[in-house]
């Protein structure tokens, strides 16, 4: 979590506004108030921080799969 | 009477818990002393949320019956603390710094992190402010007025722990309680001029602590001198006797693989940070064998342990952000909301990530015993530099993300006005290490807690 910084300023692309919005209605979470832009633009600020994961080449020799199971 | 070593606000929780255990003071004296120091810093300082005072008095009075009457005794028996307002406390709500909490009902058990202070002989003085929800490096995502760093009260205590950094630094309580996500303990500590110690994960337990991220969160203690973070984490942890503190004193530094980042992974930090911390590495270049060492890791931490944070706290808060989102603190809410619309495979990536961080930091110990970096690029920047705050977890997030030991004491800047905080990183489970390390630092003179003009200048309170 971006856990300090200034409210980032609103995307222009209409597009990523209205998949944001989209997105939260689908939740059933308010997307009409006036601070909804804000919401857009964290998103773009998160989706930043996923492309960048996304670089990170995984190595699935030295990173296998998660084991979530019990272990002997 | 008080004991001649100085006023009681001055003593290390190692003297105080001595001092009343010979009976130079009794807890109700020091209790009392403390109580009187928050009515009189505190209206400025912001560092409380709640002031405990009667309950705090009644286990004082308590606290000296047992003395009197010879009844076993615990290592924190009489000395007064205060914890994070997000640890639960039998018999009262707990907040998290949220207004959205306060009508909650009272916690039914105290959080375990609690239930061992108190278990131990601790005396509660109060609740600690801090950011909502723990969501902040600055403690200024609150519905209270900020609360104020000591050292110059128009700059930020760092946070999310703020509360539990001022007290200390202040003298408002012997130690306190903080946690730590991304930075929580060690940035307010660093800021303060304190020493703060976020343990390897999972050493302490979180049960009863309003969650930021499951996953991430720590427990550990703020406080005067590594020897006191070493006792208090000790009795969160469950060691029953507490290990003793090291007695090698500087020796732990004997030989020590030291392992220092390169000149460009410390680009960020101020001309004043990397001044201290290079005057650190002169001191204890002598005696211990510097090497130079660099990890990608670093650099996957921020955006892995961002997206786990945001999207764990998004799950917690979800049926709020759905129903009243703007009840949240605007600093706080836009990306809460904006986490809970990331897709799973975000976050089950930024977890493989956490593993491949972890795997790069396994094969960066076995070249070197500990780590030393600055705690924060920069000292305390003043309320609003809201451009400055994106720095302040630099060099704190990679090592909570990886669950690795990090202790932060204060160093001495070239000038002397703000602090700067330097951290030795450990191992996973080399707590002690670290600990010792820490423990060298202070006795070799190059760490140190100072005491803050604005508390020094207070009224004392013997």
């Amino acid at each position: 979590m971006r856990q300090s910084g200034p409210p980032r300023e609103a995307p222009e692309d209409p597009a990523f506004d209205r998949l944001v919005r989209d997105l939260a209605a689908a939740q059933g979470m308010p997307s009409d108030d006036p601070e909804f832009g804000e919401v857009v633009a964290a998103f773009r600020g998160l989706w930043a921080a996923v492309d960048a994961i996304g670089r990170i080449p995984i190595d699935p020799a030295r990173e296998p799969a998660p084991r979530y199971g019990p272990r002997s | 009477m008080i004991p001649p070593t100085g006023p009681i606000d001055g003593l290390s929780v190692v003297d105080l818990a001595d001092a009343i255990r010979r009976r130079d003071v009794t807890a109700t004296e020091a209790c009392d002393r403390y109580l009187e120091r928050i009515a009189d810093l505190d209206p400025t300082l912001n560092a409380f949320a709640s002031v405990l005072a009667g309950s705090a008095r009644d286990a004082a009075a308590r606290a000296d019956f047992a003395l009197d009457r010879g009844l076993p005794i615990g290592p924190l028996h009489g000395v007064p603390m205060a914890v994070k307002d997000l640890f639960a406390i039998a018999g009262r709500p707990t907040l998290a710094g949220s207004v959205m909490r306060e009508g909650d009902p009272p916690a039914r058990e105290d959080s375990v992190a609690v239930a061992r202070l108190r278990s131990a002989g601790a005396i509660l003085l109060g609740t600690l402010n801090m950011d909502e929800f723990a969501a902040g490096l600055c403690t200024e995502h609150t519905h209270r007025p900020p609360t104020r760093n000591p050292w110059d009260l128009e700059r930020i205590a760092g946070g999310s722990s703020g509360g539990s950094a001022v007290a200390v630094s202040a003298g408002l309580a012997a130690a306190t309680l903080g946690s730590d996500t991304n930075g929580s303990i060690r940035v307010p500590a660093a800021l303060c001029g304190v020493v703060g110690f976020k343990p390897t994960y999972g050493r302490v337990p979180t049960t009863g602590i309003t969650p930021l991220s499951w996953s991430l969160d720590h427990v550990g203690p703020l406080t005067r001198s590594v020897g006191d973070a070493s006792l208090v984490y000790r009795v969160l942890a469950g060691e029953r006797p507490p290990a003793q503190a090291s007695s090698r004193g500087e020796q732990a530094l004997d030989g020590l693989r030291v392992g220092i980042l390169p000149d460009s992974a410390l680009r960020l930090s101020s001309a004043i940070v990397l001044r201290a911390f290079q005057d650190v590495i002169e001191s204890v270049a002598g005696r211990t064998r510097l090497v130079e060492v660099d990890t990608p890791a670093l650099e996957w931490s921020h955006p892995a342990a961002g997206i786990i944070t945001a999207v764990e706290a998004a799950t917690y808060h979800y049926a709020d952000l759905r129903a009243r989102p703007l009840a949240f603190h605007r600093g706080i809410r836009s990306e809460l909301r904006a986490a809970a619309l990331l897709p799973a495979t975000a976050y089950v990536r930024a977890q493989r990530v956490r593993g491949m961080v972890r795997d790069r930091f396994a094969r960066l110990f076995e070249v070197i015993d500990v780590l030393l970096v600055p705690t924060t690029p920069i000292t305390a920047l003043r309320r609003g530099d809201l451009e400055g705050r994106k720095l302040l977890g630099h060099f704190t997030q990679p090592f909570s993300f990886a669950g690795l030991p990090a202790l932060t004491v204060p160093i001495d800047g070239p000038a002397e006005r703000l602090p700067v905080g330097l951290t030795v990183v450990g191992r996973p489970f080399d707590d002690d290490l670290v600990l010792d390390v820490g423990i060298a630092l202070e006795a070799i003179g190059v760490a140190r807690t100072r005491r803050p003009t604005f508390a020094a200048s207070a009224p004392a309170i013997s």
